[in-house]
C-alpha cells in the first residue's frame, strides 16, 4: 500500500502542526492554521507514537479542561483525527492560531486524552450570564449513547474501498428488517413454545409483569392454573428480547428435573443444574435448589453474579425474613425477579410482608407499620384494611383463581380395582417380601461387598409389585452376572424358578378385561421395561395395535409413536421415560398397571392427559393386588390425600406441609425395609396416613385463609 | 413474513456455504460444514421446518419462526459482518443540486458519477424495557445535507446496478467519509434527542419513586434500630445487644448501597447505535466537479472514496 509512506510525508510536511515538547505520556504543539478549527488534527511522526493502536481505525476521546469528552476517529493509515466538537472547544476556550495546545495519555485501554490550552486560554473562559455553552453532539454531552466498534470497521471498508456484492450488505440489512419487524406487540415467546394451550390469564400475567410491573413480581395463582408457563413466558420473552441474559431459578431439589423438562420440551431452553456446571459465573441458564445455591461452596459466587432474571419457585419458604433462605434470596442481585407461589400467606400476614420485601422493599412499609395498618388482632391470619391491603398488592402480586378464569376443568373418575393374586403368585410374593426383609439386614459391607445392596433389594420389591415378568428378567441378569455368587446364588436361583413357573398373571387378565370393556383409546403405564414386553405380547396377541413408548427410542421414534398413538394405534404402553410435555390430551383413559412409590410420579401420569387443555373427563384406573405394598400405597394416597382428585401441583403443597426432609417415597421405602413384620408395616403406613391427613387438613387452611385475604371470601 | 425468513436463512446458507434439500413438504435437511456446525449446536445435518405445526409433530426439527433462537442467531451473526457496497444509478444523467459554497461546478456536455452515501442505523434503547428502531441517513456529498428517515434505506434494484457504465467516470468528492459518518451520528442524535430525553425523564422518575419507597422502608428500619439502641442499658447483655444493633445498621447500609446501585442499573437508559451497513450511491451527473484550488501539494493523498476500478480520484480532504 502506498498509504504508508504517502501519509508520513504528508504529516511530516504538514505546516500546521509544529510538536514543541514531547514527553511519554504527552505532547505539545502550536496551532497554526484552520484545519484543528474545522476538526482535523494532523498527526506527525513524533504525535502517532501516543497513539499506538493496531486497527486502521479506531475511536479515541478527548478530555477537555470542562470535563468535557470529544469523541474523534484516528485514521491510522492517513495520520489524522477527525472530531466534529473541535470547533466547539476551540470557540469556548477562546483558542487563537499560534496558541499551544497539550494532549496528555490518561487511559490507554479506554483511548483516552486530556486537551488542554496552555497559553491564552490559561484563564478560565467566563460565560456571559444565561447563555449557555451547548454541545451540538449528543454523544458528547450524552453519556447514555454509545456507539458499537463494529461501525468502524463498516467505515474502514467504505475508506479502503473494500466492496460487496450487494446482496451481502441487503441480506443483513433483511436481518434487521425482520428483526425489528419481530419485536412487536405480540409476545414472541407464545409463538415458539411448544405443547403449552395457553390460557388468557397465563397471557395477561406475563404482559402485565413485563409491561406494568417493571419485571418483578409475586405470581400467586391458586394451583393448577400453570405458574410455571407463566414464568416461562415470561422468561423466555426477556430471553428473545435480548433483556435478559443470565438467569437463576431457585426451586425445591424434587423440581428441578421436572422444570428442566418443561423448559426444554415447551420453551427449547436448556437449563443446566448445579452437578452440569463448572463455572456459576459462565452459565447463563442455571436452575438449583435453593439449598444447593445457599450453601457454603457457592453463596458468595451467586451473591457475586449479576442476574438478568431470578425465579424463586415455591417461595412460601421465604416467609420468614430471619431464615437464611429469605437472607440469601434478598441478597442476590438481580434486575427482573419472580416469585412463584400458590400459597403467599401460610400461618401469618407477615409472612407475605417479608415476600414482597424482597421484590420491592418498602412497598408495604416497615413491619411495625404494616403490623399497625394491616394486621387484625384477632386473626394473625386476616387484613383488616382488606381493601387497601389488596390495591397495594395489585403492584406487585398477580392471582388468578379457578373461578375467574371460566376454565372449563374436567372432572376425573378414579376406578380402583382390588386384585386377588393367583397362588403362585401370591407366594412368590411372599417368598420374595421375606428375602427382601432378611437380606436388609445383611447389607454388603467393606468386608462383604458382594451382597445384595439396599436399591437392588428395593428394586426387586418394586419389581414383583409390577408383574412376574419384570421380576423374572431382572434375577436372571442378576444370576447371570456371578456378582451374586456364593451366599445368594441359590436363593435368587429358587425365586426365578417361581417366577418362571408363574403361569397367569391376574393382574394382566384384569388389565385385559378392562381393555375390551373399552372401545377408545387407553394409555397403560407400567414402571419397567419388563412388564412393558409382557403387556405389549399379551395385547398384541389379543389383536390390540400397540404403541410402545420408552426411554430407549429415539427423538424421531417417539414422535413417531405418539402420532401412530394419535392416529390408527389404539394402545399406548408406555414407561414414565421421556414423555413430559408431549400432548396426549387426545386420550382421556389412563391405566396404572403399577404404582409408583413416589407420588410425584403418580402425578406426572395423570398429568399427562388430566391437565389444563383437556376438555373432557378422565378415567384413572389404578390395578392393585391385594395385601401388597403397592395395595398400602395406594390406600394412602388415595384414602388419605385424595391424590387422584387432586389438581396438578396441589400433592407438592400439600407434602410439603408435612416438614419432612425425606421423601414420602423415602419415608415408604424405610417402612418397608425396616419392617420386621407384615402387622408391624401396616402399623407404620397407619402412621403415615395420620400424617398425611394432618398435612392435607394444613393444606385446606391455608387455601381457606388465601381466598379470606385475596378475596374477602 | 414467513417468505422473508426463508428468504433470509436460504440467504444465509448460500453465503456460508451450507447445501440443502427439502427432504419431506415443508422439511428441510441441510448439511452443514465442519467450520459452521458450532454455529449450528454442533449439527452435521440440520432438519428444519418454518412450519409450526411441523415442529409439533416432529420435535428433532428445528423450528425456525419470529422468535426462535436460530433466527436471532443468523441475524445477529449477519449483523457482525460489515458490508459496504456502492451502486450505480441507470437513470438518465442529472444536473447536480446546489453545492456547497466552497465548490464550484462547470456545467459540460460531460457526464460523471456523483457519490451519495447511505448510512444504515439501528439504535437500542434500554431502560428496563428495551426497544430497537432503524434509521437511515442519506448524505448528499455535492450538497452537503444530510436526512434521517425512518427505517433502513430501501434500494429500488430496478434502478440501479453493481456496475458502472463504461467510460464513465466517479466524481471526485470534496468529503472525508469519517467526517461525513460523524456528521450523520450527529444528525441521528439530534433527531433521537427528544425520544432520549423522555426515556431518561420516564427512567428518572420511575428510578427516583422505587428510590423514595425503598430509602423510607430503610430509614425507618434504622430509626427503629436506633430508638431500641437507646434502651440497650436495660438489656441485660447490652454491650453485646449494642454491637448486635450497630451490625444490624451496617448491614442496612449495606443493602441500601446494593439495591441502589440494583435500581440506578435498571433504570439508567442505555442507546446503543450499531451502523448496519452503508452504501454508496453513484447518480450520473451532468458537468465537471471542481475544487477550490489547494495550497499544497497534496494531491497523492488517499481519496475518501477510492475507485477500485481505477478512476482516479482526489482527496477527501482539502
Amino acid at each position: 500500500m502506498m498509504t504508508n509512506s504517502l501519509t508520513r510525508t504528508r504529516a511530516e510536511k504538514s505546516p500546521l502542526i509544529k510538536v514543541e515538547s514531547r514527553n511519554e505520556l504527552s505532547f505539545t504543539f502550536q496551532i497554526k492554521g484552520k484545519a484543528f478549527q474545522q476538526g482535523y488534527l494532523f498527526l506527525n511522526p513524533q504525535m502517532k507514537e501516543l497513539f499506538p493502536f493496531n486497527e486502521d481505525l479506531c475511536s479515541v476521546t478527548f478530555i477537555d479542561d470542562d470535563e468535557v469528552p470529544h469523541s474523534a476517529i484516528y485514521h491510522k493509515m492517513r495520520g489524522y483525527m477527525v472530531c466534529l466538537t473541535f470547533n466547539e472547544w476551540w470557540e469556548k476556550k477562546k483558542v487563537c492560531e499560534g496558541d499551544t495546545v497539550s494532549i496528555e495519555l490518561i487511559d490507554l485501554a479506554a483511548r483516552t486524552y486530556r486537551l488542554k490550552v496552555l497559553n491564552g486560554a490559561m484563564v478560565k473562559t467566563t460565560v456571559p450570564a444565561g447563555e449557555n455553552v451547548e454541545l451540538r453532539i449528543a454523544s458528547v454531552s450524552d453519556t447514555s449513547i454509545s456507539y458499537n466498534e463494529h461501525n468502524l470497521e463498516v467505515l474502514r471498508r467504505m475508506v479502503k474501498g473494500e466492496f460487496s456484492p450487494f446482496r451481502e450488505t441487503s441480506l443483513i440489512q433483511l436481518g434487521e428488517e425482520l428483526a425489528a419487524g419481530i419485536c412487536s406487540e405480540e409476545l414472541l415467546s407464545l409463538k415458539t413454545c411448544f405443547g403449552v394451550s395457553t390460557y388468557f390469564h397465563q397471557v395477561q400475567t406475563a404482559r402485565m409483569v413485563m409491561d406494568k410491573l417493571n419485571g418483578r413480581a409475586l405470581l400467586a395463582d391458586e394451583v393448577g392454573l400453570g405458574k410455571t408457563i407463566e414464568a416461562g413466558l415470561i422468561l423466555k420473552e426477556y430471553l428473545l428480547r435480548g433483556m435478559a441474559r443470565k438467569v437463576l431459578i431457585l426451586t425445591p431439589a424434587s423440581l428441578i428435573t421436572q422444570w428442566q423438562q418443561e423448559l426444554k420440551t415447551k420453551f427449547d431452553l436448556s437449563f443446566k443444574n448445579h452437578l452440569e456446571i463448572n463455572d456459576w459465573e459462565d452459565s447463563d441458564l442455571v436452575i438449583a435448589s435453593l439449598d444447593t445455591a445457599k450453601s457454603q461452596k457457592n453463596q458468595s459466587t451467586v451473591q457475586k453474579i449479576k442476574y438478568d432474571l431470578l425465579i424463586v419457585d415455591e417461595a412460601h419458604k421465604l416467609k420468614n425474613r430471619k431464615t437464611k433462605n429469605w437472607k440469601f434470596v434478598n441478597s442476590i442481585n438481580t434486575k427482573y425477579l419472580l416469585m412463584l407461589t400458590a400459597t403467599p400467606i401460610q400461618n401469618d400476614m407477615i409472612e407475605l410482608f417479608n415476600l414482597i420485601s424482597i421484590l420491592k422493599p418498602g412497598h408495604l412499609s416497615t413491619v411495625q407499620k404494616f403490623k399497625d395498618d394491616f394486621l387484625a388482632e384477632r386473626d394473625k391470619r386476616l387484613p383488616k384494611n382488606s381493601t387497601k391491603l389488596r390495591e397495594m398488592l395489585a403492584d406487585i402480586m398477580i392471582r388468578h383463581r379457578r373461578a375467574d378464569t371460566l376454565i372449563k376443568f374436567p372432572q376425573r373418575y378414579v376406578h380402583t380395582h382390588a386384585v386377588d393374586l393367583n397362588p403362585d403368585e401370591a407366594e412368590l410374593y411372599r417368598e420374595l417380601t421375606d428375602f427382601i426383609r432378611k437380606r436388609y439386614f445383611t447389607l454388603p459391607t467393606h468386608k462383604n461387598p458382594r451382597g445384595i445392596n439396599r436399591l437392588t433389594l428395593i428394586l426387586l420389591q418394586k419389581l414383583m409389585g409390577s408383574s412376574t415378568h419384570a421380576l423374572a428378567k431382572a434375577l436372571d441378569k442378576m444370576i447371570a452376572s456371578n456378582f451374586y455368587k456364593d451366599d445368594f446364588d441359590h436363593s435368587l436361583k429358587r425365586l426365578l424358578d417361581m417366577a418362571r413357573n408363574v403361569k397367569h398373571s391376574k393382574k394382566g387378565q384384569v388389565l385385559m378385561e378392562i381393555v375390551r370393556s373399552l372401545n377408545e383409546k387407553v394409555i397403560i403405564f407400567t414402571q419397567f421395561r419388563g412388564t412393558q414386553d409382557y403387556l405389549v405380547k399379551m395385547l398384541e396377541e389379543d389383536g390390540y395395535s400397540v404403541a410402545v413408548f420408552n426411554g430407549q427410542l429415539s427423538q424421531v421414534e417417539k414422535d413417531r409413536c405418539i402420532e401412530d398413538f394419535r392416529g390408527s394405534k389404539q394402545i399406548l404402553v408406555s414407561t414414565e421415560s421421556g414423555g413430559e410435555g408431549r400432548n396426549l390430551q387426545f386420550c382421556k383413559v389412563l391405566v396404572n398397571f403399577d404404582l409408583p412409590w413416589n407420588p410425584m410420579r403418580i402425578e406426572q401420569r395423570i398429568g399427562r392427559i388430566h391437565r389444563l387443555g383437556q376438555n373432557e373427563d378422565v378415567h384413572i384406573i389404578n390395578l392393585s393386588a391385594r395385601d401388597t405394598i403397592e395395595s398400602y400405597v395406594l390406600e394412602l394416597l388415595d384414602k388419605k390425600i385424595n391424590l387422584f382428585r387432586l389438581i396438578i401441583g396441589e400433592l407438592e403443597m400439600i407434602l410439603g406441609n408435612m416438614h419432612s426432609k425425606r421423601t414420602l417415597e423415602q419415608i415408604i421405602i424405610d417402612i418397608v425395609t425396616m419392617s420386621p413384620n407384615q402387622d408391624a408395616m401396616k402399623r407404620k403406613f397407619k402412621t403415615l396416613g395420620n400424617k398425611l391427613e394432618k398435612a392435607l387438613q394444613t393444606h385446606n387452611d391455608i387455601t381457606q385463609a388465601q381466598e379470606e385475604i385475596f378475596n374477602g371470601e | 413474513m414467513v417468505n422473508k425468513i426463508k428468504e433470509l436463512v436460504f440467504s444465509f446458507m448460500d453465503m456460508v456455504g451450507i447445501s440443502r434439500r427439502e427432504c419431506e413438504p415443508g422439511i428441510w435437511a441441510a448439511k452443514i460444514p465442519e467450520a459452521e456446525q458450532a454455529f449450528f449446536n454442533g449439527f452435521e445435518v440440520l432438519k428444519f421446518t418454518f412450519d409450526r405445526e411441523q415442529a409439533e409433530l416432529h420435535r428433532d426439527l428445528e423450528l425456525i419462526c419470529e422468535g426462535s433462537f436460530l433466527l436471532r442467531k443468523i441475524i445477529e451473526k449477519l449483523a457482525e459482518l460489515p458490508r459496504v457496497s456502492r451502486l450505480f444509478s441507470l437513470k438518465a444523467p442529472a444536473v447536480p443540486p446546489q453545492g456547497s459554497a466552497h465548490e464550484l461546478r462547470v456545467v459540460s456536455d460531460n457526464v460523471y458519477y456523483r457519490p451519495r452515501v447511505v448510512f444504515n442505523f439501528k439504535v437500542q434503547f434500554e431502560c428496563d424495557q428495551r426497544r430497537e428502531k432503524l434509521y437511515s441517513v442519506l448524505a448528499d456529498t455535492a450538497s452537503d445535507i444530510l436526512g434521517v428517515e425512518d427505517g433502513l434505506y430501501n434500494v429500488d434494484m430496478s434502478e440501479f446496478s453493481e456496475t458502472p457504465q463504461e467510460g464513465m467516470k466517479i466524481g471526485e468528492s470534496n468529503t472525508d467519509i469519517l467526517r461525513l459518518y460523524l456528521q450523520a451520528c450527529q444528525k441521528l442524535e439530534e433527531s433521537l434527542a427528544s425520544e432520549v430525553t423522555e426515556l431518561r425523564e420516564w427512567g428518572d422518575e420511575q428510578c427516583s419513586e422505587n428510590l423514595k419507597v425503598f430509602e423510607a422502608y430503610l430509614d425507618e428500619q434504622k430509626h427503629e434500630l436506633l430508638k431500641k439502641k437507646e434502651n440497650v442499658s436495660f438489656h441485660l447483655y447490652f454491650f453485646q445487644k449494642e454491637e448486635e444493633i450497630d451490625r444490624l445498621i451496617d448491614n442496612l447500609e449495606e443493602e441500601r448501597k446494593r439495591k441502589l446501585s440494583e435500581l440506578r442499573d435498571k433504570f439508567s437508559v442505555r442507546v446503543k447505535i450499531g451502523l448496519v451497513n452503508s452504501v454508496v450511491l453513484y447518480t450520473p451527473t451532468v458537468g465537471v466537479a471542481s475544487h477550490k484550488p489547494r495550497k499544497t501539494g497534496d494531491k497523492k493523498l488517499m481519496p475518501a472514496f477510492a475507485s477500485t476500478s481505477g478512476f482516479e480520484t482526489r482527496s477527501a480532504i482539502q
